[in-house]
C-alpha cells in the first residue's frame, strides 16, 4: 500500500467540552495516544467559558481507583484537591416500603463482594428464614463498618488499598480541574478556551472543522463530543438522534442544593443515602467540607412546587436557607455513539438517574474503551465504531435494567409513582425473566455472561436481597451448601468485623489525616 | 523513669533548670519495653552488624520510618539486661536520653532542646551540672547539645532517604515468622529494601545512589536480616 499516497493516520483527536467526561476523556486518549511524546497523536481539547458545567455528579464506584492510578494521579493529591471523601456503600434507606409510624427500613449495597470462598453464603441464607441477620452483614463486613461511622482504610495502608473497597465522593468542579492539570502538565494535552459556533462537514458526511470564535477552525480526525445535553456535534451536527427511555425510568428533574454543616467536625458518612420519597428519590452525600444533596422525580408523578416541598421536608430546618437549583434530566441515549468521526462520551452520550452513581462510571469506561479500540487509521474507523456502538448500547441498556430492578422490587404503595414502576409493561422484558427465574433460584454468574458488564453478580445480589426479594430454593439447593462450614464462615464474617472495627479510623479523622501526613505510595 | 510514667518533656531554660545535673547514661530503663528503635541511615552498617534494620509505619502518620530490631514482641527489648546494654554499638536515639530536641511551640520549623524531667538520670544531687553558677551553658551542655544537633541533621538526611526509597518504589512489605525455640513468632507491617528492584534499577539512576551515598545504608539494611536468627536465639534464652 503506498502511504504516501493516502495518507489516513489518525493524528489529531478534538475533544469538545471542558467538564468530567471531556477531561476524562482527554486523559485517557492523551494516556493511550502518548500525546506528549514527538511521534504521538497530538489531543486538544476546547472548552467554553461561558458554559457552565452541570457539576452535580459527586459519587463513583471503585473503578475510579483502577483509572486514577491508569492515569498516574495519587491518591493523596486526589483526596486533597477534589475535597473528596471515601463511599463504600449506597444505604438504601424506605425502599422496600414507605416508613410505617415512624419505622424505617435500609439495606447496604456495599462494594465489598460476598465472601464465598468457603462455601455459598447466598444460598445458606436463603435457607435461614428465621432471625437472620440482613444479607449485605451475613456476607460482608462492610455493612457494619459503614454503619460505625469508619473509613475503609487506615493512614498505614498505600495509595489505592484499603481492608474494605472504596470508591469516593468527590467535588466534580475540583476534580474537573485536577484532570485539567494532569491532562495539560502531565499528558501533554493542548488546552484552548473559546466557543464552538458551528462544525464544517466534509463530501462524506464527517466533520472537517469545528468552527470557533477565538480559534478560527480547529481541524481534527476524530471529534469527542463531550457537550453535555445538548450534544453540539453527535446530536446537533450530525443529526443522531436521541432514544428516550422515560417509558422504563421515569424520573426526569433533579433539585440539587448543597448544604453546609453545622459544625466542622459533624461526622461525615462513608456511604451515600439515597432515600426514597413519594415521586423519586433524594441522593446525600457527604463531603469534608458539605453536603451535596438533590431530589430526582418524576415530573409526570408530581410537580414542580411539591416536589421542592419534598426535598425542603428531606433536608429539615437546617437547610432552611439553602438554595435550590432545578435541573432537567434526558434520560436515554443516542441512537448511535460513535458515527463517522464523531464520538459521544459523556451527557451528550446518555444519562440516568445517578442512582447507582452510573454517570462518571459510564463515561470514564467508554472513554477508556475509546481510547484502547481507536484506530491508527480512519480507513477502518466504521469498523471500530460499529463495535462501540454495540458494547456502549448494551452497557446503557443493563444499566437501565439495574436501575429499574430498584424500583420494579420494592413494595411501597404510596403513591401512583410506585405503582407504575411495577406495571410489568414498564419493566424490559430481559429484567422480567430474570426476577421470574430468581424467584426459584438465585442469581447466578451465568446471568451475567459478557466480560464488559458493570453490573455484575454481587451489585443484583446486595439489591435482590436487600430489597428481601423472595427465592424460593428448591430441596436440591438446600444441600448445596454445607450449611456447618457457611455457619462457620458466618460467624468469622462478624468477627472480623467487629476486629476491624477496632482499627479503622473514624471516616473524618481518616481524610484529615490524610491532607496533612499523605497517604505513602507502597 | 517508670515505665507507667509518660515522659515529661519541658523546654531547657537557664533559669527554671540552673540547679539541673544529669548522671551519664548508666542504666537503659527507659527502652527496656521498646522493641524497635529509631535510627538514621548513618548508623545502618554498625547497627546491621548486631541488629536487624527494617522500614515500620508510623501507625499516626502513616510515615516510613527506620528501625532497628531489639526484641520479637511488642514491649521487649532483648538487649537491656539490668543495667547493662547486651550490644555493642547503642543507636544514638537511645544516647540522647533524657535529652530531646522538640519543635518550640506553634512554629515547627523551630527546635529547642527539651530534657525529660521525670527521667531517673535526672536530679540536683548527682551528674553533670547543666549551667554553671553564672547561668552559662556548661561544657557538658554544650557538648550535649551538639551531639543532639548533628543527630537531628542525620535523622533529616535519613528521612530524604527514606523518601527517594519511597518513591521510587524501593520498599515492600515482608512479613517475616521466626521460629524462637518452640515458639513460632509472627511480625508484620515491616518493609524492607526490594533487592529485585533495587537490582533492577537504571545505570543513571545507580550511579547517582553511588554518589549520594546510599549505597552502603541499602546493603546493610538487606544483610542486616540475617540478624534476626540473632534475636531468635536472644529470645528462645530469654
Amino acid at each position: 500500500m503506498d502511504n504516501n499516497k493516502h495518507d489516513d493516520a489518525i493524528k489529531h483527536v478534538l475533544v469538545v467540552g471542558g467538564g468530567t467526561a471531556g477531561w476524562l476523556s482527554a486523559c485517557h486518549l492523551a494516556k493511550r495516544l502518548r500525546a506528549n511524546a514527538a511521534d504521538g497523536v497530538r489531543v486538544t481539547l476546547l472548552e467554553s467559558e461561558d458554559i457552565p458545567t452541570i457539576g452535580v455528579g459527586e459519587g463513583t464506584v471503585p473503578a475510579i481507583r483502577q483509572t486514577l492510578q491508569h492515569l498516574g494521579i495519587s491518591e493523596t493529591d486526589f483526596v486533597r484537591e477534589c475535597d473528596a471523601s471515601f463511599k463504600q456503600s449506597i444505604k438504601f434507606v424506605d425502599w422496600l416500603h414507605s416508613p410505617r409510624g415512624g419505622e424505617s427500613h435500609y439495606y447496604h449495597h456495599v462494594f465489598d463482594y460476598p465472601d464465598n470462598r468457603c462455601a455459598d453464603l447466598t444460598r445458606f441464607w436463603l435457607s435461614q428464614l428465621e432471625k437472620r441477620s440482613s444479607y449485605a452483614d451475613a456476607v460482608s463486613v462492610q455493612g457494619r463498618i459503614c454503619d460505625r461511622g469508619l473509613g475503609p482504610k487506615d493512614i498505614t495502608h498505600p495509595e489505592f488499598e484499603g481492608a474494605t473497597s472504596y470508591a469516593y465522593h468527590l467535588d466534580a468542579a475540583k476534580f474537573a480541574r485536577l484532570l485539567t492539570r494532569h491532562a495539560v502538565e502531565k499528558l501533554g494535552v493542548r488546552h484552548l478556551l473559546g466557543n464552538v459556533q458551528r462544525a464544517r462537514l466534509g463530501e462524506d458526511g464527517a466533520i472537517k472543522a469545528v468552527v470557533t470564535d477565538r480559534h478560527g477552525d480547529v481541524e481534527a480526525d476524530l471529534f469527542v463530543d463531550c457537550t453535555g445535553f445538548s450534544s453540539l456535534l453527535l446530536g446537533q451536527a450530525l443529526g443522531v438522534g436521541f432514544i428516550d427511555r422515560r417509558d422504563v425510568l421515569f424520573a426526569d428533574y433533579a433539585l440539587a442544593a448543597q448544604v453546609p454543616y453545622t459544625a466542622p467536625d459533624t461526622p461525615i458518612p462513608s456511604f451515600t443515602i439515597a432515600t426514597a420519597q413519594e415521586s423519586g428519590w433524594t441522593w446525600d452525600i457527604g463531603l469534608p467540607a458539605r453536603r451535596g444533596t438533590g431530589y430526582v422525580y418524576s415530573s409526570a408523578h408530581t410537580d414542580h412546587a411539591r416536589a421542592e416541598d419534598t426535598f425542603r421536608h428531606y433536608l429539615g430546618s437546617e437547610a432552611e436557607r439553602v438554595d435550590v437549583r432545578r435541573i432537567p434530566m434526558k434520560v436515554g441515549y443516542r441512537e448511535q455513539f460513535w458515527h463517522k468521526n464523531c464520538v459521544a462520551i459523556g451527557l451528550s452520550q446518555g444519562f440516568v438517574e445517578p442512582l447507582e452513581a452510573t454517570g462518571i462510571l459510564v463515561y470514564d469506561a467508554t472513554a477508556r474503551m475509546l481510547a484502547e479500540t481507536l484506530p491508527a487509521r480512519t480507513s477502518v474507523m466504521d469498523l471500530v465504531a460499529r463495535q462501540f456502538n454495540r458494547h456502549v448500547r448494551y452497557t446503557w441498556d443493563r444499566v437501565i435494567e439495574f436501575i429499574k430492578l430498584h424500583y420494579c422490587i420494592s413494595r411501597r404503595d404510596d403513591s401512583d409513582f410506585w405503582l407504575d414502576n411495577r406495571d410489568p409493561a414498564t419493566i424490559p422484558e430481559a429484567l422480567r425473566d430474570k426476577l421470574q427465574l430468581w424467584r426459584f433460584q438465585p442469581p447466578t454468574e451465568y446471568d451475567f455472561p459478557s466480560k464488559l458488564e458493570i453490573f455484575n453478580l454481587p451489585n443484583y445480589l446486595y439489591v435482590l436481597y436487600g430489597m428481601e426479594y423472595e427465592t424460593s430454593l428448591a430441596a436440591i439447593d438446600r444441600h448445596l451448601t454445607d450449611c456447618r462450614v457457611a455457619e462457620t464462615q458466618c460467624a468469622l464474617i462478624a468477627d472480623v468485623s467487629g476486629r476491624l472495627s477496632g482499627q479503622l479510623p473514624p471516616h473524618r479523622e481518616l481524610i484529615e489525616k490524610i491532607r496533612r501526613f499523605g497517604l505513602q505510595k507502597i | 523513669m517508670t515505665s507507667k510514667q509518660s515522659p515529661k518533656v519541658v523546654p531547657l531554660q537557664s533559669n527554671v533548670h540552673s540547679k539541673l545535673k544529669v548522671r551519664e547514661l548508666g542504666t537503659f530503663e527507659h527502652v527496656k519495653e521498646s522493641h524497635m528503635v529509631p535510627v538514621t541511615a548513618h548508623e545502618f552498617t554498625r547497627l546491621g552488624a548486631e541488629y536487624p534494620i527494617v522500614f515500620v509505619k508510623n501507625s499516626e502518620t502513616g510515615q516510613f520510618q527506620a528501625v532497628a530490631l531489639m526484641g520479637l514482641k511488642v514491649g521487649e527489648n532483648l538487649f537491656v539486661d539490668g543495667d547493662k546494654w547486651q550490644g555493642v554499638f547503642v543507636p544514638g536515639a537511645i544516647r540522647n536520653h533524657p535529652f530531646v530536641l522538640a519543635p518550640a511551640g506553634q512554629n515547627k520549623e523551630q527546635l529547642m532542646v527539651g530534657i525529660i524531667e521525670n527521667s531517673p538520670l535526672v536530679g540536683e544531687e548527682e551528674g553533670n551540672a547543666l549551667f554553671n553558677e553564672g547561668g552559662e551553658e556548661s561544657d557538658y551542655l554544650k557538648a550535649k547539645k551538639e551531639t543532639l544537633v548533628n543527630f537531628l541533621e542525620s535523622d533529616q538526611m535519613t528521612k530524604a532517604f527514606v523518601n527517594v526509597l519511597v518513591e521510587k518504589e524501593l520498599l515492600t512489605p515482608q512479613s517475616v515468622s521466626v521460629n524462637a525455640g518452640e515458639e513460632k513468632i509472627n511480625l508484620s507491617g515491616l518493609y524492607i529494601v526490594d533487592e529485585k528492584k533495587l537490582n533492577e534499577l537504571s545505570e543513571e539512576e545507580f550511579a547517582d545512589f553511588r554518589k549520594r551515598g546510599f549505597l552502603p545504608a541499602l546493603y546493610a539494611q538487606l544483610g542486616s536480616l540475617h540478624q534476626l536468627s540473632r534475636l531468635a536465639k536472644l529470645q528462645a534464652g530469654a
